[in-house]
């Protein structure tokens, strides 16, 4: 693990100073190919007069209230339709129809109904992960050992119980993988919804800020942007996930 | 005398590509309160099934099943099902979490409120039965197959049912832990009331544990003989009468 962090490190370093002397060689003018300096100094300026804050701010708070409803959501349909025959069918339907369809393509329409305010980002993500979500919670419903079932029955837990107890934390692998891919495409989700929709008050998020900074032709600014999505990309996939993945599936054996 | 749990005309059988093959034909059996009984056979001979059925997992064509003469239809906490998998233990709580499950479960059933250091009290005494009380915290895939099973085993004494099934319980691990396992499962029996029907294929086994053997054959499953078994305890693996007992019963499986 450490090793792999170092690596990185390296990496990212030979990489960055790669891009340095590029942009000093003078191939390119430094209008369209900044140096890291200038890119640094548009990110320091931009955190500190607090405009990039808050669209940091806005997009993660969009995205976390997108995840808490789509896993609610998600919860709530797998486990109907693990209960129910029909109900299965029609999630299954549903799932099957509206999983390959990517969410950029719904927002026109989404344009027309809802505007272009926050609800209208907040459904392209709810969209673009509840159907990974309910695909996968229903793969780890359905392939918990049978003995689970008998186990159930013997020690007489109810519905409830039997879904608390047993069925979710015995598919807890899937609801990780679900979660990690549900993260990876909201992600992509709302940079792009946000750059579609705009701004309500100058505070559109990131997607919005780097597609502001390109009109007025500030390539540092668009860059500065770039790299916090990147952080935050990475930070969340290699800390949170994977703190998430130690306490729970690690730790009970369930993940080698 | 009226028998604790009978079996009248239990029968099953199940669908293949073959065509319907008969798991169970006519089972009749009538079992003691508080005895060790063993059901032996060959695999396929529809053993496993059989408990099942007793357990309430399947449920028989014909036929009745009948505890105090009372009709039994369902599974119940009164008989627990003690599995030959590993995974039959919950991988997501640890050691005491997966004995407290059945404390719980034993609790609600009987409409009786415990508070948590009861149950942790109650779990800590089963756990200590199977001499793993240091282990309370682990969680199952850090103990050895040998040490699961006791785990499980003290679940399966935790729901506090009369009736304990057990569905090859130790088949799974290296002979040396069976031994010590059988020796534990003999002692405990002995220390408590319990009716234990054990269903295995490994003859010393049975010889080893029980006080009465039923000898299955297969295709059709029925009963060919029921042995009793009054070797006192401690039993002897190498005495001439458990040997006696061994040859006995393998010459009449073979049959």
């Amino acid at each position: 693990m450490e090793n792999k962090y170092r690596q990185r490190l390296v990496w990212v370093t030979v990489l960055a100073l790669f891009w340095q002397l590029t942009a000093w060689s003078g191939l390119f003018s430094d209008l369209i190919f900044p140096g890291l300096d200038q890119i640094f100094l548009a990110l320091l300026k931009s955190l500190k007069d607090g405009t990039l804050v808050k669209q940091i701010a806005f997009s993660l708070s969009i995205i976390i209230q997108g995840l808490i409803i789509a896993a609610a959501a998600a919860l709530i349909l797998a486990l109907t339709a693990y209960f129910s025959k029909y109900a299965d069918g029609l999630i299954d339907t549903l799932t099957a129809l509206a999983h390959p369809l990517p969410g950029i393509a719904l927002m026109p329409l989404i344009l027309i109904w809802f505007g272009s305010g926050k609800t209208a980002i907040l459904i392209v993500i709810i969209h673009s992960v509840l159907w990974p979500l309910i695909l996968n919670l229903s793969t780890g419903f359905n392939s918990i050992p049978d003995i689970y079932t008998l186990i159930a029955k013997n020690y007489r837990l109810n519905k409830l119980e039997f879904m608390f107890k047993i069925l979710i934390p015995a598919s807890f692998p899937y609801f990780i993988s679900g979660l990690k891919i549900a993260w990876a495409r909201s992600w992509r989700a709302l940079i792009s919804a946000e750059m579609l929709f705009g701004a309500i008050n100058s505070l559109g998020g990131l997607g919005w800020y780097i597609f502001q900074k390109r009109v007025f032709f500030d390539l540092p600014g668009v860059f500065a942007g770039i790299i916090v999505i990147i952080f935050i990309g990475v930070t969340v996939e290699d800390f949170i996930f994977k703190k998430l993945e130690t306490n729970t599936v690690r730790k009970w054996g369930m993940l080698k | 005398m009226s028998s604790y749990l009978e079996l009248k005309n239990i029968a099953k059988s199940f669908n293949t590509e073959k065509g319907k093959k008969i798991a169970l034909k006519d089972i009749n059996l009538q079992i003691k309160k508080n005895e060790f009984l063993t059901i032996l056979g060959p695999s396929g001979c529809g053993k496993s099934t059989l408990l099942k059925i007793i357990a309430g997992f399947i449920k028989s064509e014909k036929g009745k099943l009948l505890k105090n003469e009372q009709l039994i239809e369902d599974s119940g906490l009164d008989r627990i099902m003690l599995f030959q998998e590993f995974e039959q233990l919950f991988s997501w709580q640890t050691v005491i979490d997966n004995i407290s499950f059945a404390v719980k479960a034993s609790a609600k059933n009987k409409n009786i409120k415990l508070t948590k250091r009861q149950i942790k009290e109650k779990s800590l005494k089963y756990l200590n039965e199977v001499k793993l009380k240091s282990y309370q915290d682990y969680y199952p895939h850090q103990l050895s197959g040998g040490m699961k099973q006791r785990v499980a085993l003290a679940r399966t004494l935790a729901a506090e049912g009369e009736i304990m099934l057990m569905d090859e319980p130790f088949g799974s691990v290296d002979s040396q832990t069976r031994q010590e396992l059988q020796q534990l499962l003999a002692q405990l029996w002995q220390e408590e009331d319990k009716t234990i029907i054990f269903v295995t294929h490994d003859i010393r086994e049975a010889v080893f544990l029980s006080e009465r053997i039923v000898l299955m054959k297969n295709e059709p499953g029925e009963i060919i003989e029921l042995v009793d078994n009054k070797l006192p305890h401690p039993r002897k693996r190498s005495s001439r009468e458990f040997n006696q007992l061994f040859e006995q019963l393998q010459t009449r499986l073979q049959n």
